[in-house]
C-alpha cells in the first residue's frame, strides 16, 4: 500500500507547490469512507473553500469507531443473507451465520492483539469453514455445500480490490498493482484456511 | 484415529474457550495487560537492520518534508 502521499497544486501566481505526507493506519470504516466521498464531492461541485473542507475533514477524523458487538452482530447477518442470496437453504443461513459469528469474533481478536493480518485471515478462513461444515456433519440442511462456500465471504477485501480496479481506469498503475496484489495475497491467505478447513472436514474440493 | 467429528468438536471447543476465557477477563477486569508482546507481528524497518551504533532514522533527510509544508 502506499507509504507516502506527494501532493502537486500550482498556485495563482504559477509557483508550483509540491506537498509530501506519510499515510497512517487505521482500520476501513465504511462511515468514514462514505464521509470523505461526501466531503470530496462537496469540494468539487460545490466549490467548499479550505476552510469548511479542513473543518469537515476534522470531524471525521474525530469520528469514533462503531461497537464491535454491533459490526459483529450485523457482518454475520450480512454472511447469512450471503448464504440465502446463492439459493442456501434457512438452516444453511443459519449455520453461516454463527460460523461467520466466530469467525469474525476470532478476527477481532486476532488483530487487537497485533497478529499478521495473513495469518489472521487464514486462522478465520479455517474456523469458519469447519464450523459451517456442521450442516453436513449433522445433515441439517439440504445446501451444505453453499453454507461452507459462502462462510468465508465476509473475509473478500472489497474495498482494496474496488480500489484497484478504480486505480486501474485512471491509470495509476502503481498503485494498482500494490493494492492488488495486496488484496490478492489476503485472498490466497483466505483460499489457504478454507481448504484446510475442507480438507480437514473430508470435504472434497472439485 | 482423528475423524471430521473430533476436528469440528475440537475447533468449537477452542473458538467456546476464547470466549469464556475472555468473558471472564472481561468481567474480572483484568483483559488489559500492558506488558503483553504480539507473538507474532511484522517488524519495522528499524527494527530488522538497524544495529547498535547506527544513526537514528530520524535523522534522514529523505523523510524530512518540512522544508515542504
Amino acid at each position: 500500500m502506499p507509504r507516502h502521499i506527494s501532493f502537486s497544486v500550482v498556485s495563482e501566481d504559477g509557483e508550483p507547490r509540491i506537498f509530501m505526507t506519510g499515510t497512517g493506519k487505521s482500520n476501513i470504516s465504511f462511515d468514514i469512507v462514505s464521509r470523505l466521498s461526501r466531503i470530496s464531492w462537496e469540494i468539487a461541485d460545490n466549490k467548499w473553500d479550505v476552510d469548511r473542507a479542513e473543518k469537515a475533514l476534522q470531524s471525521v477524523k474525530e469520528t469514533k469507531p462503531a461497537n464491535r458487538w454491533w459490526i459483529l452482530f450485523a457482518v454475520s447477518c450480512a454472511n447469512g443473507a450471503f448464504c440465502r442470496l446463492f439459493s442456501g437453504d434457512a438452516v444453511a443461513a443459519a449455520v453461516v451465520f454463527v460460523a461467520t459469528m466466530c469467525g469474525y469474533y476470532l478476527k477481532q481478536l486476532l488483530i487487537e492483539k497485533k497478529v499478521d493480518i495473513r495469518i489472521v485471515f487464514a486462522a478465520c478462513a479455517f474456523v469458519s469453514s469447519v464450523l459451517a461444515c456442521a450442516d453436513k456433519l449433522f445433515s441439517l440442511g439440504t445446501t451444505p455445500d453453499i453454507a461452507i462456500g459462502t462462510s468465508v465471504l465476509y473475509l473478500v477485501p472489497g474495498i482494496p480490490l474496488l480500489n484497484a480496479f478504480s486505480d486501474m481506469l485512471d491509470r495509476h498503475y502503481i498503485c494498482f498493482f500494490s493494492r492488488m496484489t495486496d488484496a490478492l495475497v489476503l485472498i490466497c491467505c483466505l483460499s489457504i484456511g478454507l481448504c484446510a478447513g475442507m480438507w480437514a472436514m473430508g470435504i472434497g474440493m472439485f | 484415529m482423528i475423524t471430521p467429528m473430533a476436528i469440528w468438536i475440537l475447533t468449537v471447543a477452542a473458538v467456546a474457550t476464547v470466549f469464556m476465557w475472555r468473558l471472564l477477563a472481561a468481567i474480572t477486569g483484568h483483559h488489559k495487560d500492558k506488558t503483553s508482546h504480539p507473538f507474532f507481528e511484522i517488524g519495522s524497518e528499524r527494527a530488522e537492520v538497524w544495529v547498535p551504533g547506527d544513526r537514528s532514522i530520524t535523522d534522514n533527510g529523505d523523510y524530512d518534508y518540512d522544508d515542504f509544508e
